[in-house]
């Protein structure tokens, strides 16, 4: 019963959004061209460019109104408004592990994977994720996604602030040797932590083994195999295309 | 063609096949790879499909048809493992297995239900694959009569009936979650006037928004998200004996599967909804139907045959639609689809002209993965079973590289990894709300064959609806939209409440 309560407050909150989302698609549509000449085509309404978004945000609109009004009936607004002073953000332990996995999602599509290395983009992306879940130990989480916070940062500082390009034009492989001391320093600090846990020392060498063989097996599929082009191609991706080719 | 022409190229495509040692050894090791998928929780048959799509788009269009069929067939049978072996559904499709299976294998006759599985599998993919050499060419000779009325109101049809049927809470959910996939499907330049939409002056949305990344995004990154927060271990598996394909049980329990197959080939056909409905469904009707349903729930073979027959035959009937009228019937369809037109063949009507053959090819690569899958099941379980004690906290990250790299090799745009992302966490979020993912998908998909027919339809028309009304198949459609709308309303259900009142007294 709870469940569906908490199911209409979000519905009724969702409704809301929904009936904006459809208004703005409408507001967006209206300013495409309805009737008149385009490209020297005469246009009327039934050809429009508008016709089809606006019939969605109509739609939208309309099932949002339905969503409303049984998130409603079910008693969503009073359930909201009682609990209003009481509302308190709940960082459950599940709800911690969804913001952190997103972060690195997010964090390593935005920040790392246009700019540097993907060889070591790859292990990084790995290292990091396998430390934080494999090993159900909820310190070491909270510690690595603070480690994984502040190096993004630094990053995301040196890339947007231009720092980056003025360290690349210095070294080419500036940032993907930052990327390499990342990595190092997360393999120091996780060893430094799990010192005292007898069982761990195994489970760090699979993490290590299996966050350097993927892609060192990926990679050369992909690059070598598929001729695809990878994101950005640094210092490793190159030095494999060195070895690759005197192979050949 | 002719019948005994169309039985001759059946099995010319059928030896050209067997005969050939890298289709067979892509066929073995795309269904191995389908299986592992299925198997383990968090991954499914539609994203293995997805994955593979960028990996085999170097290849020939027919190995890769091989590969991909492949991982389709054994990516619904792979979710039996895990719902017999750990009482968690390996894919939504075998959920249903998991009532009878897992009281099965506590019992220690885990190899059994997982050798019926295998068999009953393979009959319903065979079975399915039958329906889809009848059906599909003489749904494609009805449709080339079709009119842009008529698709436009068959792509409408799948977005709402799929919203319908695979809403987990509100039917009104699943509607959104169509229309908010049709809104997906219309960014970029319209194709009449190259009007853009949407596009906020991005050239990257000039394109549109490509399929593989939101797909990948869609089905991907939610699954990602939901296996790592509820840390699922695969690691307390029941012990499984010898896989034994039990021929006795599937001898007894024939009307079941006949019954079953025809479950899952219809609702396989109809657009967007899936082998976990056809799983459920029948399922549900083994149970009605039996004698003794209260063994139900507590390891009754004939509740595993109906449940997985079902979910393979589904395969067929998917494809049914999808070849004859390029509308996918399931998630891992509308996949296919997506596959298909990067390589250049646009299913529909016009399939049997242009690509005479296809449709019975195809029918050879899924008989030949349905045998494989089977070889594969019997022989190679216990492996399978090894594989799924990986922890989720390693092999999920391998699985988000992968989509990354499946999202980013298709067009080499790292644009299409950050609207994967984008999309992942907006259906993630919507996932969790209870909003269903599969209309969205058909909405994606089907968008632009919407757009474009009710333009046209409109062109022609001269901007009047009446040919809905004058054509057979359009006023069908439109009478069952409607139909479809209205039986959710309150005053519907009042009406048909009283109406039955007054026939049951």
């Amino acid at each position: 019963m709870e469940n569906k309560t908490t199911n209409r407050e979000s519905d009724f909150i969702t409704s809301l959004i929904l009936f904006a989302f459809g208004a703005w698609i409408i507001g967006n549509a209206l300013q495409m061209p309805l009737t008149g000449s385009l490209t020297g085509v005469t246009n009327y309404w039934y050809t429009s460019p508008a016709l089809l978004p606006l019939f969605i945000g109509s739609m939208l609109m309309i099932l949002s109104l339905g969503l409303f009004s049984i998130a409603i009936k079910a008693g969503a607004l009073r359930s909201l408004v009682s609990r209003f002073g009481t509302i308190t953000l709940k960082i459950s332990p599940l709800n911690v592990r969804v913001v952190i996995t997103m972060a690195y999602i997010v964090g390593f599509v935005y920040f790392y994977v246009p700019y540097i290395d993907f060889f070591l983009n790859i292990v990084f992306f790995l290292s990091v994720f396998m430390i934080s879940f494999y090993f159900e130990n909820r310190e070491l989480l909270y510690r690595t996604a603070l480690f994984v916070l502040v190096g993004t940062l630094v990053f995301g500082i040196l890339i947007f602030s231009g720092l980056g390009e003025g360290l690349t034009s210095v070294f080419r492989y500036s940032l993907d040797v930052l990327q390499l001391l990342h990595i190092v320093i997360l393999g120091l600090f996780t060893r430094r932590f799990l010192l005292n846990d007898p069982g761990a020392k195994k489970r760090q060498k699979l993490v290590w083994s299996i966050a350097i063989l993927i892609p060192l097996v990926l990679i050369p599929i992909f690059r070598f195999g598929l001729r695809v082009p990878l994101p950005y191609e640094g210092g490793i991706i190159q030095l494999l295309n060195v070895i690759v080719r005197s192979l050949r | 063609m002719s019948f005994l022409d169309q039985f001759g190229y059946f099995f010319q495509s059928l030896g050209t096949l067997v005969i050939n040692p890298t289709a067979m050894a892509l066929l073995f090791g795309s269904v191995f790879m389908g299986i592992i998928f299925g198997a383990m929780p968090g991954l499914t048959a539609t994203l293995g499909v997805a994955l593979l799509t960028t990996l085999t788009y170097g290849m020939s269009f027919n190995l890769a048809l091989i590969a991909l069929l492949g991982v389709y067939v054994g990516g619904v049978y792979g979710g039996s493992y895990a719902s017999i072996l750990l009482n968690i559904p390996g894919t939504a499709a075998s959920a249903a297995t998991a009532l009878d299976g897992y009281p099965l294998a506590k019992q220690g006759k885990g190899g059994i239900a997982l050798g019926l599985t295998t068999t009953a599998s393979t009959i319903g993919t065979i079975i399915g694959m039958m329906f889809v050499v009848a059906l599909a060419p003489m749904i494609s000779n009805i449709a080339r009569q079709f009119t842009s009325f008529e698709f436009f109101l068959l792509a409408f049809f799948g977005i709402i009936i799929s919203g319908t049927l695979t809403s987990p809470d509100l039917v009104i959910k699943g509607w959104i979650a169509g229309f908010i996939g049709l809104f997906l499907a219309v960014i970029g330049r319209d194709s009449l006037f190259f009007y853009p939409r949407f596009t906020f002056g991005l050239a990257e949305l000039d394109g549109g928004l490509d399929i593989v990344p939101v797909l990948i995004g869609a089905f991907g990154i939610p699954q990602i998200i939901q296996v790592i927060r509820d840390n699922m271990k695969s690691d307390d598996t029941q012990k499984l004996d010898r896989i034994v394909p039990e021929w006795r049980a599937v001898g007894r329990n024939i009307p079941t599967i006949i019954r079953s197959s025809l479950i899952g080939v219809g609702i396989g056909a109809v657009p967007g909804i899936g082998e976990d409905i056809a799983g459920w469904v029948s399922y549900g009707t083994a149970k009605n139907s039996s004698k003794h349903p209260e063994t139900f729930g507590k390891g009754e073979l004939t509740g595993v045959i109906a449940s997985e027959t079902a979910n393979n035959a589904c395969i067929g009937g998917a494809m049914i639609p999808l070849l004859s009228l390029g509308v996918p019937g399931s998630p891992p369809a509308a996949m296919l689809l997506g596959a298909f037109m990067l390589h250049g063949v646009q299913p529909g009507p016009m399939l049997n002209i242009d690509q005479p053959g296809f449709v019975l090819q195809l029918s050879a690569i899924l008989l030949l993965a349905s045998i494989a899958m089977y070889i594969l099941g019997i022989l190679l379980a216990k492996q399978v079973v090894k594989i799924l004690k990986i922890p989720t906290s390693i092999f999920m990250p391998v699985i988000a590289v992968l989509c990354i790299l499946g999202s980013y090799a298709l067009s080499l745009r790292v644009f299409n990894l950050y609207l994967m992302v984008i999309v992942g966490l907006v259906t993630f979020f919507l996932t969790e709300m209870k909003y269903p993912v599969a209309p969205l998908v058909i909405g994606v998909i089907l968008g632009p064959m919407a757009d474009q027919n009710l333009r046209r339809a409109l062109l022609v028309s001269q901007g009047s609806l009446a040919p809905i009304f004058q054509r057979p198949v359009t006023l069908i459609l439109f009478i069952v939209i409607v139909m479809t709308v209205l039986s959710q309303t309150k005053i519907y259900k009042i009406a048909m409440a009283r109406l039955k009142g007054k026939f049951t007294r």
